[in-house]
């Protein structure tokens, strides 16, 4: 063991001398082994969204810990197809219609984050869970005003077969579940009346003369007032923002 | 009379709360001023060092009481 002696002169004028003993450990790689497993470790960054889809922009984050590994995707579009309805001027969503669906896409309004955070089976290329997070400028994380989606976030794929050749592959398919998804009657009764309302007031789209729609902005002081606000140690822990 | 002092968390905010000791998990949860402030609905529970607390235990004295969102089962 040696001992290393230093001396601090603080601006107080203080003198200190500081004496630091140091000793080499042998770190067996067992306890490097346990020591590592239990760490979170984030890549933010980790790959151009391209890669999953020419749709989709910016990057894809991943978090590790242990087995479990966790993509962000980041989404500046969410792919609606569902029913819709005339209210007034616009074009609203009635996810409890039995009409025939309509796709549109949905910009993400300013100060709101969008995730699809894929979470792999462990050691495999295979979707196990998929969750639609919105988050605010405060990293506070919401659920939005949808259907097909669990209070928690989790969203609801069916008979989704997520397996890819690889990581990218699979998160391919977990990008085009979103896009193809039906957002249908699944789980309306979550929100209530109020969660129904809600999306009528966030998804709102005016039709353009000859054709296509404009996406008109949110009817609320706010976007989180339409929103569920939730807390999962889960997605706090494993969203790479 | 006694009081146990605790911290409130759900997500990224937090709050400190006095209440009667004896109070216990479900009252705290049902608190109108707490959850107005922490903004969680109804569908939640409460862990108490990464373990979930039932509804009827008391909180403990200093805890630091995390809310978390459940999941719900799919509609029929």
């Amino acid at each position: 063991m040696a001992n290393k002696s230093q001396y601090l002169l603080e601006e107080t004028g203080r003198l200190i001398r500081q004496t630091i003993s140091e000793q080499e450990i042998d770190l067996k790689p067992e306890i490097l082994q346990r020591f590592v497993q239990h760490q979170l470790i984030k890549f933010p960054g980790l790959f151009s969204a391209a890669t999953i889809s020419p749709k989709l922009s910016g990057t894809v984050g991943m978090a590790n810990k242990g087995p479990t590994t966790v993509f962000s995707i980041r989404l500046n579009k969410l792919p609606l197809r569902a029913r819709f309805v005339v209210r007034g001027e616009y074009l609203v969503p009635d996810f409890t219609s039995n009409s025939t669906p309509m796709f549109l896409e949905w910009t993400v309004p300013d100060g709101m984050r969008l995730y699809l955070m894929v979470h792999m089976q462990d050691g495999a290329p295979t979707c196990a869970d998929q969750f639609l997070v919105a988050v605010d400028g405060s990293n506070r994380t919401y659920r939005l005003p949808t259907t097909n989606c669990y209070e928690n976030c989790k969203l609801c794929t069916g008979q989704f077969n997520g397996r890819g050749i690889t990581y990218a592959d699979a998160l391919s398919k977990a990008w085009k579940q979103l896009e193809d998804s039906d957002w249908q009657s699944d789980l309306s009764n979550h929100g209530g009346e109020r969660g129904m309302e809600n999306s009528k007031n966030m998804f709102r789209f005016k039709p353009l003369e000859p054709d296509g729609f404009q996406q008109m902005s949110i009817h609320s002081d706010s976007w989180e007032l339409l929103c569920t606000k939730i807390s999962m140690e889960f997605i706090n822990s494993f969203i790479v923002l | 009379m006694l009081n146990v002092n605790i911290m409130v968390r759900f997500g990224t905010d937090e709050v400190h709360r006095s209440y009667p000791q004896g109070v216990t998990i479900s009252q705290v949860l049902n608190d109108r001023e707490l959850r107005v402030t922490l903004g969680y609905g109804d569908n939640v529970r409460a862990l108490v060092a990464g373990v979930e607390q039932s509804p009827g235990a008391a909180v403990p004295d200093g805890a630091t009481l995390v809310i978390e969102t459940k999941a719900n089962s799919k509609a029929e």
